[in-house]
């Protein structure tokens, strides 16, 4: 054991000090620390890992799976269309890859990254002990809940920038096409993409917003991801339901698909406003209530 | 890839029967050049529009009320800093008069009050349930309390004040990241306080754990005993001035133990203090200089150790005969026998000198197989637990 005492600081110097030397309220937690805290986590890893790797198991499956001798998926709609055109270029195939994520993998990958964040740290014991730096609360959350968007909003480009790259590689570089609009030139076709990402991106704001609330509501992480997923697809439930009439207007999920309206000549941009106001909102909710119970409740954990 | 492909069909069809008589032939020709006719879409006027706005108000609404609430927060905290009370500026920690009560009516801490100077090592002690995580963890501004207030060196404690920097704490047990080293969990730990990487201490620290090379192993791979060492190292990063460590020995073996005790005592010197919570009685005496000793949410006792642990008036006596015993030493003037098992008896001198008490039942024939001395702090646990066995704070 060292000897403390000969070592030690002088602690009288300044004993009105408000705080330690050195600490900022507005300096604790920074982002790059969170991040770090985050990064070293097996799940991010992995979760970003897949995101590289599903265009590729994709590509394979392409490429095991033959000419087109089954015509199994040309059920009709906007969605076999995709399919069928999925190997006609790096953009389609892009879109293809974005197309089968959004359903349910990017709302699990949402809701895993938001939800995860505050309640691991609460299973794990250590929110207590941040908490005691002191961080202060509003800070802790903010700063999670920027660095858990920052990760969800990782991984969606991850995949898109991947497939784009899989697929340019592999089918080559044309314009974008659809079986409901005029071929997009490829310069377009990028912007189109750009633009489906951050729809996605905007729509998946609700998910996170839901897991992130119940991160802060329970201590265990699981509960918080897996129950922002289930409400999400209860949602989805709900909205093909078509005797609920225009109550299915206000559901989060109703404008889900809404990005399929950029690939339409001209674009139609009405559902992706609505959406993006409905998604919004919802987002804002489910976090202000986090921030209004978190700054307010007692940590048990 | 898609080629478009215009077709023109040309076509006949019998108009009732008004066909010349005669077989004809007709050909068909382009006449220079087939033009196709083009029209310039016009959008219709749609109500598409109106949502973009109303999307744009939306966010602009969400970002003004952000900042606003940024301003009122920022003006509040500066407000809250400045609240110091001058006449406790250089007393660590005091405590006065702190109730936690719960929604379901379960009262946690009835009051409590006490202080801890510099130089101190304050034992908080009482049995399970008495009351003592609960007002540690008012004390790391995780609860807040029903009533009553705590100043730490002169500032009010509220959750999240920032007077809570001056303060290391181990609470309810460990918590890190199970998926890092302890080496990593402390740099973890002090990356999130923002302060300077220097004023850590890392290697004092690192010795106070004692976890040798076991210190670059993932902490899920920890005993119990481990965790436990690092996380008083954790709560020692930056030397703190008020140490508040809650049943630091738990899983750690005697000589760690023994090895913590020293630290301890060797923390509070210079200046800096010490309040640690323990159900040991043996634990509290050895370790502290002052104690305060809680039940059922209240405080019992409080004062430097010397003064609680000292002897008591009473003594414990195991007789041959108790019944003959109890009478031969009712006579001798004592305030209470009291008996305490099979064949002990608790005697409450008042005054009278031991070796005239055992030298009469040995004179009157009653066999004497032990004479113990017995301490206030044991005689204040008995008064108040009672003698129910469970010796517990349960309530």
């Amino acid at each position: 054991m060292s000897d403390l005492a000969s070592k030690s600081v002088t602690p009288g110097r300044d004993a009105s000090a408000s705080a330690a030397t050195g600490y900022r309220p507005s300096r604790t937690l920074p982002i790059v620390a969170e991040i770090r805290r985050q990064a070293s986590r097996r799940r991010t890893q992995l979760a970003l890992g897949f995101m590289v790797l599903l265009p590729l198991i994709i590509l394979v499956a392409f490429e095991f799976g033959g000419g087109n001798g089954d015509d199994d998926s040309n059920g009709g709609g906007a969605f076999s269309s995709l399919v069928d055109l999925a190997t006609s270029g790096g953009l389609n195939f892009a879109l293809f890859c974005l197309a089968v994520s959004a359903g349910f993998l990017l709302v699990v990958v949402f809701a895993l990254f938001a939800g995860d964040t505050v309640a691991s740290e609460a299973s794990w014991g250590s929110l207590r002990y941040l908490l005691a730096i002191p961080v202060p609360r509003a800070r802790l959350l903010a700063v999670k809940l920027v660095v858990a968007l920052g990760y969800a909003f990782l991984a969606l480009f991850l995949l898109a920038g991947t497939g784009l790259l899989v697929g340019t590689l592999r089918y080559g570089w044309h314009p974008l096409g659809s079986t409901i609009a005029a071929q997009i030139p490829p310069g377009q076709g990028v912007l189109r993409l750009l633009g489906i990402l951050a729809y996605l991106a905007v729509i998946l704001l609700v998910v996170a917003g839901l897991a992130f609330l119940l991160s802060v509501l329970t201590d265990a992480a699981l509960g918080a991801v897996g129950g922002a997923v289930l409400l999400w697809i209860l949602s989805s439930i709900l909205d093909q339901i078509t005797a609920l009439g225009s109550i299915r207007n206000a559901l989060p999920t109703h404008y889900s698909d809404a990005w399929m309206g950029l690939l339409s000549t001209p674009v139609q941009t009405e559902d992706l406003a609505k959406g993006a106001i409905s998604a919004i909102i919802y987002a804002v909710i489910f976090w202000g209530v986090a921030f209004f119970r978190f700054t307010r409740k007692d940590i048990t954990s | 890839m898609y080629k478009r492909q215009l077709q023109i069909v040309v076509a006949t069809s019998d108009q009732a029967f008004l066909t010349p008589a005669a077989p004809a032939t007709y050909t068909v020709a382009i006449d220079g050049q087939l033009t196709l006719p083009t029209l310039v879409g016009t959008p219709i006027a749609s109500p598409a529009a109106i949502y973009w706005y109303v999307l744009g108000a939306l966010l602009a609404v969400v970002l003004l009320g952000l900042a606003v609430l940024l301003l009122v927060r920022r003006a509040r905290r500066r407000r809250r800093v400045t609240a110091v009370n001058a006449e406790l500026a250089e007393t660590p920690l005091v405590v006065t008069g702190l109730r936690k009560a719960y929604k379901d009516g379960f009262v946690a801490v009835e009051e409590i009050g006490f202080t801890v100077e510099r130089g101190q090592v304050v034992g908080l002690l009482g049995p399970n349930g008495a009351g003592k995580t609960t007002t540690l963890r008012v004390l790391m501004g995780l609860t807040t309390p029903t009533a009553g207030e705590i100043h730490v060196f002169g500032h009010r404690l509220v959750p999240g004040a920032q007077i809570l920097s001056r303060v290391g704490a181990l609470v309810e047990g460990p918590g890190f990241l199970p998926h890092l080293t302890g080496h990593q969990n402390l740099e973890a730990y002090w990356r999130a306080t923002g302060r300077p990487w220097e004023d850590a201490r890392f290697d004092e620290a690192l010795e106070i754990a004692g976890l040798g090379s076991s210190v670059h192993r993932r902490t899920k791979n920890y005993s119990h005993g481990m965790r436990q060492r690092l996380a008083i190292a954790q709560a020692m990063l930056g030397l703190p001035e008020l140490l508040v460590l809650d049943e630091p020995t738990d899983g750690l073996d005697p000589p760690q133990i023994a090895e913590m005790r020293r630290v301890l005592q060797r923390y509070a010197t210079d200046g800096r203090a010490v309040l640690v919570s323990s159900h040991l009685l043996a634990e509290v005496e050895q370790t502290c200089t002052h104690a305060v000793v809680v039940n059922k949410g209240r405080i019992v006792a409080s004062g430097p150790v010397g003064d609680i642990v000292g002897e008591s008036p009473s003594v414990t006596i195991d007789v041959t005969d108790v019944p003959a015993a109890t009478e031969i030493l009712t006579g001798l003037g004592v305030r209470s026998v009291t008996p305490d098992g099979a064949t002990g008896l608790i005697v409450d001198m008042n005054g009278t000198p031991r070796a005239e008490l055992v030298a009469s039942l040995v004179r009157a024939g009653v066999g004497v197989d032990r004479v113990v001395p017995r301490r206030r702090l044991e005689d204040a646990f008995l008064a108040l637990v009672g003698d129910n066995s469970r010796g517990s704070g349960d309530r």
